[in-house]
Protein backbone atom coordinates (compact mmCIF):
# COMPACT_ATOMS: atom_id res chain seq x y z
CA UNK A 1 0.00 0.00 0.00
CA UNK A 2 1.30 3.19 -0.86
CA UNK A 3 2.27 5.51 2.21
CA UNK A 4 3.18 8.62 1.03
CA UNK A 5 2.10 11.94 2.14
CA UNK A 6 0.36 13.77 -0.83
CA UNK A 7 -1.19 16.65 0.98
CA UNK A 8 -0.46 17.98 4.51
CA UNK A 9 -2.10 20.82 7.00
CA UNK A 10 0.19 22.14 9.96
CA UNK A 11 -1.93 24.11 12.37
CA UNK A 12 -4.34 24.88 9.97
CA UNK A 13 -6.88 27.72 11.50
CA UNK A 14 -9.68 29.66 10.05
CA UNK A 15 -11.21 32.57 11.60
CA UNK A 16 -14.45 34.82 10.93
CA UNK A 17 -14.27 37.71 13.38
CA UNK A 18 -14.78 36.18 16.67
CA UNK A 19 -15.97 32.55 15.10
CA UNK A 20 -13.37 29.75 14.89
CA UNK A 21 -14.72 27.62 12.27
CA UNK A 22 -11.17 25.57 12.69
CA UNK A 23 -8.79 25.70 14.68
CA UNK A 24 -5.23 24.31 14.61
CA UNK A 25 -5.81 21.26 12.40
CA UNK A 26 -2.96 19.51 11.28
CA UNK A 27 -3.29 16.40 9.12
CA UNK A 28 -1.75 14.26 6.51
CA UNK A 29 -3.83 12.68 3.59
CA UNK A 30 -2.14 9.57 2.18
CA UNK A 31 -1.63 8.65 -1.62
CA UNK A 32 -4.76 6.79 -2.94
CA UNK A 33 -6.65 6.42 0.29
CA UNK A 34 -9.63 7.69 0.67
CA UNK A 35 -9.47 9.94 3.83
CA UNK A 36 -13.34 10.42 5.82
CA UNK A 37 -14.10 13.46 7.73
CA UNK A 38 -16.94 13.85 9.82
CA UNK A 39 -18.25 15.71 12.24
CA UNK A 40 -21.90 17.86 13.40
CA UNK A 41 -23.20 20.42 11.20
CA UNK A 42 -20.50 23.42 11.85
CA UNK A 43 -17.75 21.68 12.52
CA UNK A 44 -15.57 23.26 9.69
CA UNK A 45 -15.68 20.11 7.14
CA UNK A 46 -16.48 22.40 4.37
CA UNK A 47 -14.22 25.25 5.44
CA UNK A 48 -11.27 22.67 5.41
CA UNK A 49 -12.40 21.51 1.99
CA UNK A 50 -12.26 25.39 0.63
CA UNK A 51 -8.64 26.03 2.14
CA UNK A 52 -8.00 22.63 0.84
CA UNK A 53 -8.96 23.72 -2.77
CA UNK A 54 -7.52 27.14 -2.40
CA UNK A 55 -10.83 29.34 -2.49
CA UNK A 56 -10.32 30.29 1.29
CA UNK A 57 -7.13 31.37 2.49
CA UNK A 58 -6.50 30.00 6.22
CA UNK A 59 -6.40 32.90 8.60
CA UNK A 60 -2.91 31.00 9.84
CA UNK A 61 -1.23 27.55 9.09
CA UNK A 62 0.10 26.07 6.07
CA UNK A 63 -1.07 23.64 3.42
CA UNK A 64 1.44 21.22 1.37
CA UNK A 65 1.53 19.67 -1.66
CA UNK A 66 3.71 17.15 -2.23
CA UNK A 67 6.20 19.09 0.11
CA UNK A 68 5.54 22.95 -1.89
CA UNK A 69 3.75 25.27 0.19
CA UNK A 70 0.64 26.17 -1.44
CA UNK A 71 -2.14 27.78 0.93
CA UNK A 72 -1.34 31.57 -0.70
CA UNK A 73 -2.22 30.53 -4.29
CA UNK A 74 -5.19 30.90 -6.29
CA UNK A 75 -7.95 28.57 -6.59
CA UNK A 76 -7.00 27.75 -10.35
CA UNK A 77 -3.58 26.96 -9.41
CA UNK A 78 -4.65 23.84 -7.29
CA UNK A 79 -6.75 22.50 -10.03
CA UNK A 80 -3.56 22.17 -11.91
CA UNK A 81 -1.81 20.60 -9.42
CA UNK A 82 -4.45 17.77 -9.27
CA UNK A 83 -6.45 19.13 -6.77
CA UNK A 84 -10.49 18.71 -7.79
CA UNK A 85 -13.05 19.87 -6.29
CA UNK A 86 -16.79 19.49 -5.64
CA UNK A 87 -19.24 21.41 -3.52
CA UNK A 88 -21.36 20.69 -1.25
CA UNK A 89 -24.06 23.32 -2.65
CA UNK A 90 -24.57 21.98 -6.60
CA UNK A 91 -22.31 24.77 -8.29
CA UNK A 92 -22.65 23.72 -12.05
CA UNK A 93 -23.34 25.94 -15.32
CA UNK A 94 -27.63 25.63 -14.92
CA UNK A 95 -28.19 26.79 -18.40
CA UNK A 96 -26.05 24.59 -20.73
CA UNK A 97 -25.97 21.12 -21.13
CA UNK A 98 -24.68 18.38 -19.24
CA UNK A 99 -22.08 17.51 -21.57
CA UNK A 100 -21.36 21.23 -21.48
CA UNK A 101 -20.60 21.06 -18.24
CA UNK A 102 -18.05 18.68 -18.25
CA UNK A 103 -16.51 19.69 -21.74
CA UNK A 104 -15.55 23.14 -19.27
CA UNK A 105 -13.77 21.01 -17.08
CA UNK A 106 -12.15 18.53 -19.51
CA UNK A 107 -11.66 21.31 -22.20
CA UNK A 108 -7.90 22.24 -19.97
CA UNK A 109 -6.75 18.84 -20.38
CA UNK A 110 -6.71 18.60 -23.91
CA UNK A 111 -5.96 22.09 -25.68
CA UNK A 112 -5.64 25.55 -25.38
CA UNK A 113 -8.15 27.71 -23.93
CA UNK A 114 -6.86 31.06 -25.84
CA UNK A 115 -7.47 29.61 -29.44
CA UNK A 116 -10.12 32.05 -30.17
CA UNK A 117 -10.77 30.48 -33.57
CA UNK A 118 -10.98 26.55 -33.18
CA UNK A 119 -14.48 25.53 -32.55
CA UNK A 120 -15.21 24.27 -28.77
CA UNK A 121 -17.07 21.38 -30.54
CA UNK A 122 -13.52 20.12 -32.71
CA UNK A 123 -11.78 18.38 -30.40
CA UNK A 124 -13.06 14.66 -30.10
CA UNK A 125 -10.75 14.56 -27.06
CA UNK A 126 -12.68 16.98 -24.74
CA UNK A 127 -15.96 15.40 -25.58
CA UNK A 128 -14.95 11.73 -25.04
CA UNK A 129 -13.50 12.61 -21.76
CA UNK A 130 -16.98 14.86 -21.05
CA UNK A 131 -18.79 11.85 -21.86
CA UNK A 132 -16.80 9.33 -19.89
CA UNK A 133 -17.12 11.01 -16.74
CA UNK A 134 -21.10 11.36 -16.92
CA UNK A 135 -21.01 8.16 -17.80
CA UNK A 136 -18.89 7.09 -14.16
CA UNK A 137 -21.60 9.12 -12.47
CA UNK A 138 -24.56 7.21 -14.16
CA UNK A 139 -25.77 10.31 -16.14
CA UNK A 140 -25.88 8.88 -19.69
CA UNK A 141 -29.09 9.52 -20.74
CA UNK A 142 -28.95 13.01 -19.93
CA UNK A 143 -25.70 13.87 -21.71
CA UNK A 144 -27.69 15.85 -23.97
CA UNK A 145 -29.64 17.54 -20.82
CA UNK A 146 -30.09 21.14 -20.20
CA UNK A 147 -28.32 21.29 -16.26
CA UNK A 148 -31.35 23.23 -15.03
CA UNK A 149 -33.97 20.26 -16.05
CA UNK A 150 -32.29 17.63 -14.50
CA UNK A 151 -33.35 16.48 -10.69
CA UNK A 152 -31.57 17.34 -7.68
CA UNK A 153 -29.85 13.91 -7.27
CA UNK A 154 -28.72 14.36 -10.73
CA UNK A 155 -27.39 17.37 -10.24
CA UNK A 156 -25.59 15.75 -7.59
CA UNK A 157 -23.97 13.23 -10.18
CA UNK A 158 -23.23 16.25 -12.32
CA UNK A 159 -21.44 18.19 -10.02
CA UNK A 160 -19.08 14.95 -9.05
CA UNK A 161 -18.80 14.08 -13.20
CA UNK A 162 -17.41 17.53 -13.75
CA UNK A 163 -14.52 16.80 -10.53
CA UNK A 164 -13.64 13.79 -12.60
CA UNK A 165 -13.62 15.23 -15.80
CA UNK A 166 -10.79 17.13 -14.87
CA UNK A 167 -8.81 14.33 -13.96
CA UNK A 168 -7.50 15.53 -10.52
CA UNK A 169 -5.24 13.32 -8.71
CA UNK A 170 -6.65 14.42 -5.35
CA UNK A 171 -10.52 14.44 -5.26
CA UNK A 172 -12.27 16.83 -2.33
CA UNK A 173 -15.58 15.90 -2.30
CA UNK A 174 -17.80 17.91 -0.26
CA UNK A 175 -21.30 15.58 0.65
CA UNK A 176 -21.09 14.00 -2.60
CA UNK A 177 -24.04 11.96 -1.82
CA UNK A 178 -26.66 14.39 -0.01
CA UNK A 179 -29.90 14.64 -1.79
CA UNK A 180 -29.20 11.58 -4.00
CA UNK A 181 -31.98 8.73 -3.95
CA UNK A 182 -30.55 5.36 -2.70
CA UNK A 183 -29.75 3.92 -5.81
CA UNK A 184 -27.53 6.76 -6.81
CA UNK A 185 -26.25 6.50 -3.83
CA UNK A 186 -25.46 3.38 -4.14
CA UNK A 187 -23.83 3.57 -7.24
CA UNK A 188 -21.48 6.34 -6.13
CA UNK A 189 -20.32 4.20 -2.89
CA UNK A 190 -19.59 1.80 -5.77
CA UNK A 191 -17.69 4.41 -8.10
CA UNK A 192 -15.74 5.97 -5.44
CA UNK A 193 -14.53 2.05 -4.15
CA UNK A 194 -13.37 1.71 -8.00
CA UNK A 195 -11.82 5.30 -7.87
CA UNK A 196 -9.82 5.02 -4.76
CA UNK A 197 -7.62 2.96 -6.07
CA UNK A 198 -5.95 5.14 -8.07
CA UNK A 199 -6.84 8.41 -6.44
CA UNK A 200 -6.86 10.36 -3.22
CA UNK A 201 -10.10 11.23 -1.74
CA UNK A 202 -10.98 13.32 0.88
CA UNK A 203 -14.47 12.90 1.45
CA UNK A 204 -16.96 14.49 3.62
CA UNK A 205 -20.53 12.74 4.01
CA UNK A 206 -23.21 12.39 6.70
CA UNK A 207 -23.65 9.31 5.51
CA UNK A 208 -22.16 6.92 8.31
CA UNK A 209 -22.42 3.98 6.50
CA UNK A 210 -21.22 4.81 3.50
CA UNK A 211 -17.77 6.43 5.41
CA UNK A 212 -17.74 3.88 7.59
CA UNK A 213 -17.37 1.46 4.31
CA UNK A 214 -15.33 3.29 2.21
CA UNK A 215 -12.63 5.16 4.46
CA UNK A 216 -8.96 4.10 4.85
CA UNK A 217 -8.71 7.04 8.06
CA UNK A 218 -11.24 9.01 9.19
CA UNK A 219 -10.79 12.03 11.14
CA UNK A 220 -13.73 13.30 13.71
CA UNK A 221 -14.19 17.14 13.87
CA UNK A 222 -16.40 18.95 16.28
CA UNK A 223 -16.68 22.86 16.69
CA UNK A 224 -13.78 23.76 14.77
CA UNK A 225 -11.31 21.07 16.94
CA UNK A 226 -9.73 18.09 15.46
CA UNK A 227 -10.83 15.01 17.73
CA UNK A 228 -9.29 12.34 16.48
CA UNK A 229 -7.92 10.78 13.27
CA UNK A 230 -7.54 6.85 12.59
CA UNK A 231 -8.75 3.96 10.60
CA UNK A 232 -12.68 3.14 10.93
CA UNK A 233 -12.52 0.82 13.98
CA UNK A 234 -10.04 2.88 16.23
CA UNK A 235 -12.60 5.71 15.65
CA UNK A 236 -15.61 3.80 16.79
CA UNK A 237 -13.80 2.66 19.06
CA UNK A 238 -12.96 6.15 20.78
CA UNK A 239 -15.59 6.86 23.66
CA UNK A 240 -15.11 10.75 23.25
CA UNK A 241 -15.99 10.56 19.48
CA UNK A 242 -18.77 8.29 20.61
CA UNK A 243 -19.92 10.57 23.04
CA UNK A 244 -19.50 14.03 21.08
CA UNK A 245 -20.37 13.16 17.65
CA UNK A 246 -21.66 9.55 17.16
CA UNK A 247 -23.86 9.56 20.01
CA UNK A 248 -25.58 13.01 19.13
CA UNK A 249 -26.04 11.40 15.79
CA UNK A 250 -28.05 8.09 16.93
CA UNK A 251 -30.08 10.83 19.20
CA UNK A 252 -31.15 12.79 16.10
CA UNK A 253 -32.00 9.68 13.98
CA UNK A 254 -33.72 8.15 16.65
CA UNK A 255 -35.76 11.55 16.99
CA UNK B 1 -22.50 26.89 -37.98
CA UNK B 2 -21.46 30.22 -35.66
CA UNK B 3 -25.24 31.51 -35.84
CA UNK B 4 -27.08 28.56 -34.02
CA UNK B 5 -30.10 30.21 -33.94
CA UNK B 6 -32.62 30.09 -36.47
CA UNK B 7 -33.90 33.85 -35.86
CA UNK B 8 -30.64 34.72 -36.06
CA UNK B 9 -29.76 33.23 -39.54
CA UNK B 10 -33.22 35.05 -40.79
CA UNK B 11 -32.50 38.12 -39.90
CA UNK B 12 -28.95 38.36 -40.47
CA UNK B 13 -29.86 37.15 -44.04
CA UNK B 14 -32.41 39.82 -44.58
CA UNK B 15 -30.67 42.21 -43.00
CA UNK B 16 -27.67 42.31 -45.33
CA UNK B 17 -29.86 41.85 -48.38
CA UNK B 18 -31.82 45.46 -47.09
CA UNK B 19 -28.31 46.55 -46.29
CA UNK B 20 -26.76 45.44 -50.04
CA UNK B 21 -29.64 47.48 -51.51
CA UNK B 22 -30.13 50.36 -49.86
CA UNK B 23 -27.84 52.72 -51.82
CA UNK B 24 -29.08 51.33 -55.47
CA UNK B 25 -32.45 53.25 -54.03
CA UNK B 26 -30.57 56.18 -52.78
CA UNK B 27 -27.86 57.17 -54.82
CA UNK B 28 -28.76 60.32 -55.27
CA UNK B 29 -29.82 61.58 -51.78
CA UNK B 30 -26.42 61.47 -50.03
CA UNK B 31 -28.11 63.01 -46.87
CA UNK B 32 -30.17 59.05 -46.03
CA UNK B 33 -26.94 57.12 -47.61
CA UNK B 34 -24.74 59.09 -44.92
CA UNK B 35 -27.12 58.29 -41.89
CA UNK B 36 -27.61 55.11 -42.81
CA UNK B 37 -23.62 54.60 -42.64
CA UNK B 38 -23.59 56.09 -39.04
CA UNK B 39 -26.37 53.12 -38.29
CA UNK B 40 -24.16 50.90 -39.15
CA UNK B 41 -20.88 52.45 -37.31
CA UNK B 42 -23.08 52.55 -34.24
CA UNK B 43 -24.10 49.04 -34.71
CA UNK B 44 -20.11 48.16 -34.48
CA UNK B 45 -20.12 49.92 -31.10
CA UNK B 46 -23.23 48.59 -29.76
CA UNK B 47 -22.07 45.17 -30.59
CA UNK B 48 -18.56 45.36 -29.55
CA UNK B 49 -20.92 46.55 -26.09
CA UNK B 50 -23.30 43.28 -26.36
CA UNK B 51 -20.38 41.20 -26.64
CA UNK B 52 -18.75 42.20 -23.23
CA UNK B 53 -21.82 43.43 -21.11
CA UNK B 54 -24.01 40.50 -22.48
CA UNK B 55 -21.45 37.64 -23.19
CA UNK B 56 -18.58 38.35 -21.23
CA UNK B 57 -20.61 39.21 -18.42
CA UNK B 58 -18.34 42.78 -18.14
CA UNK B 59 -21.38 46.04 -17.40
CA UNK B 60 -19.13 48.61 -18.59
CA UNK B 61 -20.60 52.14 -18.52
CA UNK B 62 -17.37 54.01 -20.42
CA UNK B 63 -17.27 51.95 -22.89
CA UNK B 64 -17.32 54.94 -25.29
CA UNK B 65 -14.13 55.38 -23.81
CA UNK B 66 -12.37 53.28 -26.99
CA UNK B 67 -14.70 54.83 -29.56
CA UNK B 68 -13.53 58.31 -28.53
CA UNK B 69 -9.88 57.09 -28.49
CA UNK B 70 -10.68 55.60 -32.05
CA UNK B 71 -11.30 58.32 -33.46
CA UNK B 72 -8.68 60.83 -31.51
CA UNK B 73 -5.81 58.09 -32.30
CA UNK B 74 -7.12 58.35 -36.08
CA UNK B 75 -7.28 62.06 -36.03
CA UNK B 76 -3.93 62.86 -34.37
CA UNK B 77 -1.75 60.49 -36.07
CA UNK B 78 -2.47 61.48 -39.24
CA UNK B 79 -0.24 63.86 -40.76
CA UNK B 80 -1.76 67.24 -41.74
CA UNK B 81 -0.48 67.45 -45.28
CA UNK B 82 0.06 63.60 -46.86
CA UNK B 83 -2.76 60.77 -47.57
CA UNK B 84 -2.12 58.07 -45.53
CA UNK B 85 -3.19 54.98 -46.15
CA UNK B 86 -6.25 53.68 -44.62
CA UNK B 87 -5.79 49.84 -44.23
CA UNK B 88 -1.90 50.21 -42.91
CA UNK B 89 -3.81 52.91 -40.34
CA UNK B 90 -6.34 51.31 -39.24
CA UNK B 91 -4.28 48.33 -38.09
CA UNK B 92 -1.89 50.99 -36.63
CA UNK B 93 -4.57 52.50 -34.28
CA UNK B 94 -6.44 49.67 -33.46
CA UNK B 95 -2.76 48.05 -32.50
CA UNK B 96 -1.92 51.62 -29.89
CA UNK B 97 -6.30 51.10 -28.54
CA UNK B 98 -5.47 46.97 -27.67
CA UNK B 99 -2.73 48.31 -26.13
CA UNK B 100 -4.41 50.88 -23.95
CA UNK B 101 -7.15 48.37 -23.39
CA UNK B 102 -5.11 46.25 -21.94
CA UNK B 103 -3.91 48.95 -19.64
CA UNK B 104 -7.36 50.09 -18.66
CA UNK B 105 -8.67 46.77 -18.27
CA UNK B 106 -5.58 45.09 -16.03
CA UNK B 107 -7.10 48.46 -13.77
CA UNK B 108 -10.84 48.05 -14.26
CA UNK B 109 -11.19 43.67 -14.24
CA UNK B 110 -9.38 44.29 -10.51
CA UNK B 111 -12.85 45.26 -9.61
CA UNK B 112 -16.46 43.44 -9.73
CA UNK B 113 -20.19 44.20 -9.75
CA UNK B 114 -21.05 47.85 -8.72
CA UNK B 115 -17.32 48.51 -8.74
CA UNK B 116 -16.74 47.90 -11.72
CA UNK B 117 -19.25 50.07 -13.19
CA UNK B 118 -18.43 52.97 -11.55
CA UNK B 119 -14.94 52.40 -12.10
CA UNK B 120 -15.58 52.28 -15.96
CA UNK B 121 -17.96 55.16 -15.86
CA UNK B 122 -14.91 57.15 -13.80
CA UNK B 123 -12.20 56.36 -16.57
CA UNK B 124 -14.09 57.36 -19.28
CA UNK B 125 -14.84 60.90 -17.82
CA UNK B 126 -11.11 61.73 -16.84
CA UNK B 127 -10.46 60.84 -20.26
CA UNK B 128 -13.41 62.95 -21.53
CA UNK B 129 -12.22 66.03 -19.58
CA UNK B 130 -8.83 65.43 -20.21
CA UNK B 131 -9.96 66.13 -23.91
CA UNK B 132 -12.16 69.04 -23.05
CA UNK B 133 -9.55 70.68 -21.30
CA UNK B 134 -6.59 70.00 -23.41
CA UNK B 135 -5.66 72.96 -26.06
CA UNK B 136 -3.47 70.88 -28.09
CA UNK B 137 -6.45 68.77 -28.43
CA UNK B 138 -8.92 70.85 -29.68
CA UNK B 139 -10.63 71.14 -26.24
CA UNK B 140 -14.53 71.13 -26.91
CA UNK B 141 -14.13 71.72 -30.22
CA UNK B 142 -12.18 68.66 -30.88
CA UNK B 143 -10.08 68.27 -34.02
CA UNK B 144 -10.38 68.20 -37.91
CA UNK B 145 -8.97 65.48 -40.63
CA UNK B 146 -7.02 67.37 -42.92
CA UNK B 147 -6.24 65.32 -45.52
CA UNK B 148 -8.37 62.14 -45.99
CA UNK B 149 -6.70 59.04 -46.04
CA UNK B 150 -6.30 56.44 -49.46
CA UNK B 151 -7.38 53.48 -49.46
CA UNK B 152 -5.36 51.30 -52.00
CA UNK B 153 -4.54 48.05 -51.58
CA UNK B 154 -1.50 46.57 -53.36
CA UNK B 155 -1.75 49.49 -55.80
CA UNK B 156 -5.62 48.83 -56.57
CA UNK B 157 -7.80 51.62 -55.63
CA UNK B 158 -11.63 50.61 -55.83
CA UNK B 159 -12.68 52.61 -53.21
CA UNK B 160 -12.88 56.21 -52.58
CA UNK B 161 -13.51 57.69 -49.15
CA UNK B 162 -15.40 60.87 -50.33
CA UNK B 163 -18.15 59.29 -52.01
CA UNK B 164 -20.91 57.97 -50.15
CA UNK B 165 -21.58 55.02 -51.27
CA UNK B 166 -18.35 54.10 -50.91
CA UNK B 167 -17.82 54.82 -47.35
CA UNK B 168 -20.97 52.82 -46.76
CA UNK B 169 -20.11 49.62 -48.04
CA UNK B 170 -16.80 50.12 -46.16
CA UNK B 171 -19.01 50.51 -42.55
CA UNK B 172 -21.19 47.50 -43.97
CA UNK B 173 -17.84 45.46 -44.04
CA UNK B 174 -17.03 46.59 -40.34
CA UNK B 175 -20.25 45.31 -39.38
CA UNK B 176 -19.71 41.57 -40.80
CA UNK B 177 -16.13 41.60 -39.71
CA UNK B 178 -17.16 42.67 -36.06
CA UNK B 179 -20.14 39.77 -36.53
CA UNK B 180 -18.53 37.40 -37.60
CA UNK B 181 -15.13 38.20 -35.03
CA UNK B 182 -17.41 38.21 -32.21
CA UNK B 183 -19.30 34.94 -32.88
CA UNK B 184 -16.39 32.96 -34.42
CA UNK B 185 -14.71 34.24 -30.54
CA UNK B 186 -17.74 33.05 -28.90
CA UNK B 187 -18.07 29.64 -30.04
CA UNK B 188 -14.16 29.18 -30.07
CA UNK B 189 -12.52 26.78 -26.55
CA UNK B 190 -11.69 30.60 -25.70
CA UNK B 191 -15.37 31.54 -25.82
CA UNK B 192 -16.31 28.38 -24.04
CA UNK B 193 -14.56 29.61 -20.81
CA UNK B 194 -15.46 32.86 -21.61
CA UNK B 195 -18.93 31.59 -20.90
CA UNK B 196 -18.47 29.80 -17.97
CA UNK B 197 -17.10 32.65 -16.23
CA UNK B 198 -19.95 34.62 -16.86
CA UNK B 199 -22.53 31.59 -16.25
CA UNK B 200 -20.37 30.80 -12.58
CA UNK B 201 -17.22 32.15 -12.37
CA UNK B 202 -16.05 30.62 -9.13
CA UNK B 203 -16.87 27.07 -10.91
CA UNK B 204 -15.05 28.17 -13.35
CA UNK B 205 -11.86 29.13 -11.29
CA UNK B 206 -12.21 25.70 -9.58
CA UNK B 207 -11.83 23.78 -12.52
CA UNK B 208 -8.74 25.52 -13.24
CA UNK B 209 -9.00 28.71 -15.40
CA UNK B 210 -7.52 31.88 -14.07
CA UNK B 211 -10.81 33.87 -15.29
CA UNK B 212 -8.70 37.12 -14.53
CA UNK B 213 -6.94 36.47 -18.13
CA UNK B 214 -10.43 35.91 -20.12
CA UNK B 215 -11.90 38.53 -19.09
CA UNK B 216 -8.75 40.36 -20.27
CA UNK B 217 -7.91 39.24 -23.44
CA UNK B 218 -12.34 39.87 -23.78
CA UNK B 219 -11.90 43.09 -22.65
CA UNK B 220 -9.57 44.09 -25.24
CA UNK B 221 -11.07 42.41 -28.10
CA UNK B 222 -14.68 44.47 -27.48
CA UNK B 223 -12.53 47.54 -26.89
CA UNK B 224 -10.87 47.57 -29.99
CA UNK B 225 -13.86 46.95 -31.99
CA UNK B 226 -15.55 50.09 -30.14
CA UNK B 227 -12.36 51.60 -31.14
CA UNK B 228 -12.95 50.92 -34.89
CA UNK B 229 -16.43 52.28 -35.17
CA UNK B 230 -15.11 55.20 -33.53
CA UNK B 231 -12.37 55.70 -35.65
CA UNK B 232 -14.84 55.26 -39.31
CA UNK B 233 -17.38 57.81 -37.12
CA UNK B 234 -14.50 60.67 -37.17
CA UNK B 235 -13.45 59.72 -40.95
CA UNK B 236 -17.15 59.88 -41.94
CA UNK B 237 -17.84 63.37 -40.63
CA UNK B 238 -14.04 64.52 -40.69
CA UNK B 239 -13.50 65.66 -36.98
CA UNK B 240 -13.31 64.19 -33.39
CA UNK B 241 -14.54 65.85 -30.18
CA UNK B 242 -15.21 65.08 -26.51
CA UNK B 243 -18.63 64.54 -27.54
CA UNK B 244 -17.18 60.68 -28.63
CA UNK B 245 -16.37 59.87 -25.26
CA UNK B 246 -19.30 61.42 -22.82
CA UNK B 247 -20.89 58.57 -20.57
CA UNK B 248 -24.37 59.78 -22.71
CA UNK B 249 -22.30 57.68 -25.59
CA UNK B 250 -22.24 54.60 -23.45
CA UNK B 251 -25.45 54.50 -21.87
CA UNK B 252 -27.22 55.02 -25.21
CA UNK B 253 -25.25 52.17 -26.58
CA UNK B 254 -26.36 50.43 -23.19
CA UNK B 255 -30.04 51.06 -24.11
CA UNK B 256 -29.81 50.36 -27.96
CA UNK B 257 -28.23 46.64 -26.67
CA UNK B 258 -30.68 45.97 -24.57
CA UNK B 259 -33.40 47.20 -26.92
CA UNK B 260 -32.21 44.96 -29.30
CA UNK B 261 -31.97 41.88 -27.06
CA UNK B 262 -28.64 41.73 -24.89
CA UNK B 263 -26.12 39.11 -25.87
CA UNK B 264 -27.92 37.84 -28.66
CA UNK B 265 -25.14 40.37 -30.68
CA UNK B 266 -27.33 40.07 -34.13
CA UNK B 267 -29.79 42.24 -31.30
CA UNK B 268 -27.61 45.08 -31.36
CA UNK B 269 -27.68 45.51 -34.89
CA UNK B 270 -31.63 45.43 -34.85
CA UNK B 271 -32.01 47.68 -31.59
CA UNK B 272 -29.43 50.04 -33.26
CA UNK B 273 -31.45 50.71 -36.45
CA UNK B 274 -34.57 51.02 -34.18
CA UNK B 275 -33.59 53.36 -31.95
CA UNK B 276 -31.81 55.72 -34.61
CA UNK B 277 -35.27 54.75 -36.56
CA UNK B 278 -37.37 55.82 -33.51
CA UNK B 279 -35.39 59.05 -32.81
CA UNK B 280 -35.65 59.91 -36.78
CA UNK B 281 -39.53 59.59 -36.06
CA UNK B 282 -40.06 61.29 -33.04
CA UNK B 283 -37.72 64.07 -33.59
CA UNK B 284 -39.99 65.02 -36.51
CA UNK B 285 -43.34 64.33 -34.36
CA UNK B 286 -43.10 66.76 -31.54
CA UNK B 287 -41.06 69.53 -29.28
CA UNK B 288 -40.83 67.43 -26.87
CA UNK B 289 -39.57 64.46 -28.61
CA UNK B 290 -37.15 62.91 -26.27
CA UNK B 291 -39.89 62.63 -23.51
CA UNK B 292 -41.93 60.74 -25.87
CA UNK B 293 -38.84 58.38 -27.03
CA UNK B 294 -37.84 57.47 -23.60
CA UNK B 295 -41.53 56.86 -22.76
CA UNK B 296 -41.60 54.67 -26.03
CA UNK B 297 -38.05 53.14 -25.20
CA UNK B 298 -39.13 52.69 -21.67
CA UNK B 299 -42.03 50.86 -22.70
CA UNK B 300 -40.47 48.40 -25.59
CA UNK B 301 -38.12 47.21 -22.92
CA UNK B 302 -41.30 46.30 -20.19
CA UNK B 303 -43.18 44.47 -22.98
CA UNK B 304 -40.25 42.91 -24.67
CA UNK B 305 -38.34 41.40 -21.77
CA UNK B 306 -35.49 39.49 -24.14
CA UNK B 307 -35.47 42.69 -25.89
CA UNK B 308 -37.06 42.75 -30.16
CA UNK B 309 -34.38 39.61 -30.75
CA UNK B 310 -36.06 37.81 -28.15
CA UNK B 311 -39.50 38.98 -29.41
CA UNK B 312 -39.03 37.53 -32.71
CA UNK B 313 -37.29 34.30 -31.20
CA UNK B 314 -40.57 33.70 -29.50
CA UNK B 315 -42.21 34.14 -32.99
CA UNK B 316 -39.63 32.16 -34.80
CA UNK B 317 -37.84 29.13 -32.78
CA UNK B 318 -39.74 26.27 -32.71
N1 LIG C 1 -18.43 32.81 5.11
C1 LIG C 1 -18.57 32.61 6.44
N2 LIG C 1 -18.64 33.67 7.27
C2 LIG C 1 -18.77 33.48 8.60
N3 LIG C 1 -18.85 32.29 9.19
C3 LIG C 1 -18.81 31.19 8.43
C4 LIG C 1 -18.67 31.30 7.00
N4 LIG C 1 -18.65 30.04 6.49
C5 LIG C 1 -18.78 29.20 7.53
N5 LIG C 1 -18.86 29.88 8.68
C6 LIG C 1 -18.97 29.28 10.03
O1 LIG C 1 -17.91 28.40 10.21
C7 LIG C 1 -18.35 27.26 10.91
C8 LIG C 1 -18.01 26.01 10.13
O2 LIG C 1 -18.81 25.94 8.97
P1 LIG C 1 -18.69 24.79 7.87
O3 LIG C 1 -17.27 24.59 7.53
O4 LIG C 1 -19.62 25.10 6.76
O5 LIG C 1 -19.24 23.52 8.68
P2 LIG C 1 -19.65 22.08 8.15
O6 LIG C 1 -19.34 21.99 6.70
O7 LIG C 1 -18.85 21.15 8.98
O8 LIG C 1 -21.10 21.92 8.43
C9 LIG C 1 -19.82 27.43 11.15
O9 LIG C 1 -20.00 27.89 12.48
C10 LIG C 1 -20.25 28.47 10.17
O10 LIG C 1 -21.30 29.23 10.66
MG1 LIG D 1 -20.48 21.64 5.06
Amino acid sequence: MANDIILETESLSKHWGGIKALNDISLQFRDRQLHGVVGPNGAGKSTLLNMLCGTLKPTSGCIFHKGDQIEGMKPWKFVRRGIGRSFQKTNIYADVTCLENCAVAAQRRFTGSFNLFASRHSNTLVRDAAEKALRQVGLDSRINTVAAEISYGEQRQLELAMVLATDPCILLLDEPMAGMGHEESQRIIELLNELKQSYSIVLVEHDMDAIFELSDQLTVLDNGTHLITGTVDEVRNEPQVKEAYLGKEDEEEAA
Amino acid sequence: MIFEKRTERIFLAIFFLIALCIPLFLEDNSFFVGKATTILILAVFVMSLDFLVGRVGLVTLGHALFYGLGGYLFVILTPEYEAVNFWVYAVYILAISALIALVVGVVVLRTSGIYFIMITLAISQMAYYFFFDSLEFGGNDGLFIFMKPETSIFGLNFLNLDNPTHFYYLSLLAVLVTLLAIKITLRSRFGRIVEASRLNPERTEALGYNIFAFRLISYIIGSTLAAYAGLLFALQYGYVNPQFMTWEMSGTALVMSILGGMGTIYGAILGTITYEGLQYSFEHLSEDWMLLMGGAIILMVLLLRKGLAGYLEKLLEK
